[in-house]
């Protein structure tokens, strides 16, 4: 009883505010999880000659959104947790003992992701019947796309036992060092071998796509389309191995040059901690990743022969459709990431922030700062993503095909659609802040 | 890494001309139910230190705030003389207009200090000249003449976390002083401190402040903190209860200001 009495009365004195975006970021994740995988389900259960052509495409796009899904996750688990650290640290100093803060923790984190995950369910039950209005096939996906009530079940529970197991993972500082909790540990710094071993894996995996032919030989397609999906996860792997130290290097030129305060501070913000600011970019740039991949498909299917029949001009425009679904989810993925990890940034500085106001720095310039240390490192991570993913398929479709117009358009579309988005969350994300010019806590 | 040949010393400080600096005449503020000033008069002179005590509740942070241009009085009269210029009616004033004062004529030291932490404290210090449009160059510079004053020479380029508290809230007393600020207003400067590091700290804020002739005014629960100041003022319930001197020189000074009405 003690503990949830604990729990029960942290809950009154915890922060409205940051209890709010950690739910409604639980609820984001639970609600793109139910309809991502709804549609996987429902390509699952079609039959037919052309139906294991896409289950294979629905598993790719599957796996390739793993990636965006997981970081909101876990950025909405950081959320939360940071929300809990100030809260534990007090709770260990005045004497509890180590399973009651244990306790709390875990029941703090389970309870704030359920009511996240209950609000998901209710609002991919309000998004299904529209994105059941896509086509595949020549219909509406319409009511293929509702998991059994099990498999929801299932993927809710998930959420919570993620959001439990994660607040546990950062308890042990708490329980050591309670003091030591608000301390700012200096960043590992991004070492080079990393970039070693992305070089490697980028020109292993493009020396791999030559073979593509002797593989399919012995092989036969399935051979050919397991070795590209490896050489491309390979490239996401590279791409989150060379990301931090990118942006350290960005961050190290960009903090010489800055004449600007807000471009000075943006940069000592990328630089203070590359890892930090990749996991914010890190979801656009996979998708920047996909954008290519998917681009040069769609401008592949789009060239069916004449002689094609119904069948396969059909699969063709599925193609297309898919990828702009993928994109679009992973996109949507991207920007619910900003908006939990920006909303927490300015949660996090708001008595920075307000002292920065008292002193007459006028607020645009935390805004500003905020925002040029997520945009910048944005597009230079979208380059390198799409340059890293053109590079790989190049042995693969030659040049020509990635230079269609199709490919082109849609990189160009998603990228330029996603930086307009992640910039109106990092916008809306400082309306969290009350703001103002006050004298903090102390008189 | 900035040239770090000795400092420039501060300014010798003008003999006190005991010019009013601030003038807050009849402020009353009130916050729903509860009544943080209830008719406050109280004047800070160019050149002086005055201390603000009093229980929580009492309303030092209110008058600290209202005297600082953060919050406008229900009613009453804040007026700043700065040197060389005419009052201007800090109450009166539009929000953009005491954002302007506070960035140019005041400066503000916190409890916690509040320095931004991914930046070097040379950055911290040159930070509100870099607001003012002094181009990085010559704010960093000037930064670090101001370290060097605080006994801060060869940290320039340590991280606020890589320093102590006794440090950070140099660098904090560095960065309210490096725009000339005429009054510095601050706020348990040495709450945070244990009792050696809040006398060198004291110094510091001191010297650089009243030290070059220009005013102090803290609010703080510690006496000793108090007595180094010229003036304290004492608040109850929203009203100024006591005023002390620190010298009875200053007493009879005041008394006689008083009577010959030139305050």
């Amino acid at each position: 009883m003690t503990v949830i009495r604990l729990t029960w009365l942290l809950r009154r004195a915890t922060d409205k505010r940051a209890a709010l975006i950690g739910a409604g970021a639980y609820a984001l994740v639970t609600a793109l999880l139910l309809i991502t995988l709804g549609g996987g389900w429902a390509f699952m259960q079609w039959q037919g000659e052309e139906a294991p052509m896409y289950q294979m495409l629905a598993t790719l796009a599957l796996i390739l959104l793993v990636v965006p899904l997981a970081y909101l996750g876990a950025a909405a688990a950081r959320l939360s947790a940071r929300a809990q650290d100030r809260r534990l640290s007090t709770l260990r100093l005045v004497g509890a003992t180590g399973p009651q803060v244990g306790g709390v923790t875990v029941l703090g984190a389970a309870s704030e992701a359920l009511v996240g995950v209950l609000g998901g369910a209710v609002l991919a039950a309000a998004a299904t019947p529209l994105v059941g209005l896509i086509h595949f096939r020549g219909e509406a996906l319409g009511a293929q796309l509702w998991l059994p009530w099990w498999l929801q079940a299932l993927v809710m529970l998930a959420v919570v036992v993620l959001a439990g197991v994660s607040a546990m993972g950062g308890l042990r500082r708490v329980l050591v060092t309670p003091l030591g909790v608000r301390t700012r540990q200096v960043a590992k710094v991004p070492s080079w071998l990393r970039v070693v071993v992305a070089l490697g894996l980028v020109v292993g995996g493009s020396s791999a796509m030559t073979m593509n032919g002797a593989v399919g030989e012995a092989f036969g397609t399935a051979g050919m389309v397991v070795m590209v999906l490896g050489v491309l996860l390979g490239g996401l792997v590279a791409l989150n191995a060379i990301g931090p130290w990118v942006l350290r290097v960005w961050g190290n030129g960009r903090v010489r040059r800055a004449s600007t305060p807000q471009a000075l501070l943006a940069a000592r913000t990328v630089l203070d901690d590359p890892a930090a600011t990749w996991r914010q970019v890190s979801g656009a740039a996979m998708a920047g990743f996909v954008a290519v991949v998917g681009g040069v498909g769609a401008a592949m299917m789009s060239q069916v022969s004449p002689e094609a029949t119904p069948a396969e001009a059909l699969m063709a425009a599925d193609v297309l459709t898919g990828v702009v679904v993928t994109l679009v989810i992973a996109f949507v993925g991207v920007v619910c990431t900003t908006l939990v990890a920006q909303a927490a940034t300015v949660l996090d500085r708001e008595e920075l922030t307000g002292a920065l106001e008292t002193m007459g720095v006028p607020a645009a310039f935390s805004t500003q700062a905020r925002v040029g240390a997520l945009m910048r490192p944005l597009i230079i991570v979208l380059l390198l993503a799409i340059v890293s993913s053109a590079a790989l398929l190049f042995p693969l479709v030659g040049m020509a095909m990635i230079m269609q117009p199709l490919t082109v358009a849609i990189v160009a579309g998603v990228c330029a659609g996603g930086v307009l988005a992640v910039r109106g969350a990092t916008s809306l994300a400082g309306r969290v802040s009350q703001g103002g010019a006050r004298i903090p806590a102390g008189v | 890494m900035q040239n770090l040949a000795a400092p420039a010393p501060l300014p010798t400080p003008p003999h006190r001309t005991h010019a009013t600096r601030i003038s807050a005449r009849a402020l009353t503020k009130a916050f729903g139910p509860t009544r943080a000033l209830a008719g406050v008069d109280v004047g800070v002179e160019a050149g002086e230190a005055l201390a603000i005590m009093g229980p929580s509740g009492s309303g030092k942070s209110t008058l600290l705030l209202t005297l600082a241009g953060i919050e406008r009085p229900d009613s009453g009269q804040v007026m700043y003389s700065p040197a060389g210029s005419a009052p201007v009616d800090v109450a009166a004033m539009p929000d953009r207009g005491r954002s302007e004062l506070r960035r140019t004529d005041f400066g503000f030291v916190f409890q916690q200090g509040l320095l931004i932490p991914e930046l070097t404290a040379i950055e911290n210090v040159a930070l509100p000249l870099m607001v003012l449009g002094i181009p990085r160059q010559a704010a960093e510079a000037e930064a670090a003449q101001w370290l060097g004053r605080m006994g801060l020479a060869g940290m320039e380029q340590r991280r606020i976390g890589e320093l102590s508290g006794g440090q950070a809230q140099r660098v904090a007393i560095a960065r309210a002083q490096v725009g000339g600020a005429s009054v510095t207003f601050a706020d348990e400067p040495t709450g945070a401190l244990d009792r050696k590091t809040s006398s060198e700290v004291m110094d510091v804020l001191l010297a650089s402040t009243v030290g070059r002739g220009a005013s102090l005014v803290v609010v703080t629960h510690d006496a000793t903190v108090a007595a180094r100041c010229d003036r304290t003022l004492t608040m109850e319930d929203g009203r100024i209860s006591h005023q002390f001197f620190r010298t009875q020189a200053a007493a009879a000074q005041a008394a006689a200001a008083q009577a010959g009405g030139t305050r």
